[in-house]
């Protein structure tokens, strides 16, 4: 009796868990510098994440290496002077969906709701709150949401010689395609 | 009753297990993601001061390089510290690939060409490689006109090669060492010297700030110079960068701006003061979009 039980609950715990989470190994997270001198564009097609349905919970994690800048000194710029990738080697952000809706991954829909949480960059960490979407279509769920991260909230400081050439708030775009977790990964 | 506490256990292990399971998945994503662990910036500049630096310049990147050797400091204010003298090294390198820098560059001294190709074999990367080496292999000729109009200098005698081997690490964010094998080849010499010469580069950087780096270049000539003249070159100076521009301010006793030149024409001594200013100052762009 016991064992059916145990046995029952966790079928049940394993396909439960199996249809709240959702996750992305390649999330595409790009950012923009726009200044009258010059824009700056960076992209990763690596970032990490997962959205827990269950609870709201929504994480990324983006190794900064993976950057990919349109020229390799300022890749190199980034990595060495700005972020201090091996000293930091990733960004995060932990946050939770603010009332979750119910989330029906079968049926085509758009959902949208604010985001909040903690971003950790440059071993600072700062408070951050956005709108994100899930789409829903076809069976595939994707992502996406737009936000600005100001560079002196982690500490990441711009001399003089170069403050007209990059700017002081970072504008990301986070777009992600989320497959359902498959049991016992 | 003894049921109901195991019930509670069972439960209690599974919570425990699912929510251990929400933590560690993105950890367990992360240890499956392969970070580039190449350890960049060992030194700002793809020179130490005046020999090659382990780095490269990176794909599609043209360095523009201009070089300034003043007159000895020692000759007092009448020529602001040597600064009334000048020579200088106008340059062009050009990142084939990550991996491949060819570059070339005039001098005005001995109105002197120089061409070079670089080759990174080896990169250092992070846990796994310790060094990264590089080869350069280059050559130089001079164009002046034979001061002796019966005894016109032939292509040939212009001409000189080098050939190096450069095994350099960075040991952590501020510091990092050079060593770098140099074989130097003339085809004209005095008759004392010798045509093949052996010397040691060692180049090392010590950050003081996120810009700003201290570094010493220095070439230990092993044979073939008339050594009662000859002296082995050492830079000091400082780097400081600036975005795309870097700037490599130092005091050198040699006035080279070229293997051949400043590894076998050094005269100048430090123990007797003699040293001169000069700078470096690259300027970095990109030919790619």
């Amino acid at each position: 009796m016991k064992k059916i039980v145990i046995a029952i609950l966790l079928m049940l715990a394993i396909q439960s868990q199996a249809q709240e989470r959702l996750l992305c190994r390649n999330a595409s997270v790009k950012f923009f510098s726009k200044m009258p001198l010059e824009n700056i564009e960076a992209v990763n097609n690596q970032g990490l994440s997962v959205i827990d349905l269950k609870t709201g919970n929504i994480e990324f994690s983006v190794l900064l290496k993976g950057f990919i800048f349109p020229n390799a000194i300022m890749q190199e710029h980034f990595n060495e002077n700005y972020v201090e990738s091996s000293k930091y080697p990733r960004a995060y952000f932990k946050g939770s969906i603010q009332s979750v809706p119910t989330i029906d991954l079968t049926k085509n829909a758009n959902y949208q709701f604010n985001v909040k949480g903690t971003m950790q960059l440059h071993g600072k960490t700062a408070e951050m709150a956005t709108v994100a979407q899930l789409q829903v279509k076809d069976g595939i769920i994707s992502g996406d949401s737009n936000f600005d991260l100001l560079l002196e909230d982690y500490a990441i400081q711009i001399p003089k010689l170069v403050k007209d050439k990059i700017a002081k708030s970072i504008h990301i775009n986070v777009k992600a395609i989320y497959q359902i977790q498959k049991p016992n990964l | 009753m003894m049921q109901k506490i195991y019930t509670t256990i069972g439960l209690m292990i599974l919570f425990t297990c699912s929510v251990i399971a929400q933590d560690n998945l993105l950890k367990e994503l992360e240890k499956d993601q392969k970070a580039n662990n190449k350890v960049t910036g060992a030194f700002k500049s793809s020179r130490v001061i005046n020999g090659h630096s382990m780095e490269m310049l990176g794909a599609g990147m043209l360095d523009f390089r201009i070089l300034h050797r003043f007159g000895p400091v020692k000759q007092g204010i009448g020529d602001l510290f040597g600064l009334d003298q000048a020579s200088m090294r106008m340059g062009f390198d050009f990142g084939l690939s990550n991996d491949l820098t060819i570059g070339f560059g005039r001098t005005t001294f001995k109105k002197e060409y120089d061409a070079f190709i670089k080759y990174r074999l080896i990169h250092q990367e992070q846990a796994s490689t310790p060094v990264s080496l590089v080869a350069v292999a280059g050559t130089s000729i001079f164009t002046y006109k034979s001061p002796d109009p019966l005894k016109p200098l032939t292509f040939n005698d212009r001409t000189g090669y080098y050939a190096q081997l450069i095994i350099g690490r960075k040991f952590n964010e501020a510091f990092s060492l050079q060593l770098s094998p140099t074989l130097v080849y003339r085809n004209m010499i005095d008759p004392a010297d010798k045509k093949t010469i052996y010397a040691l580069g060692i180049g090392a950087r010590h950050k003081i700030s996120k810009r700003v780096a201290l570094v010493v270049d220095y070439s230990l000539v092993a044979n073939g110079l008339p050594m009662s003249v000859g002296t082995n070159p050492l830079s000091i100076g400082v780097d400081i960068e600036t975005g795309g521009h870097v700037f490599q301010l130092h005091f050198s006793n040699s006035t080279g701006m070229n293997e051949r030149s400043f590894i076998t024409e050094t005269t100048n001594s430090w123990s007797k003061g003699e040293f001169q200013f000069g700078f470096n100052l690259s300027r970095i762009f990109s030919l790619k979009k």
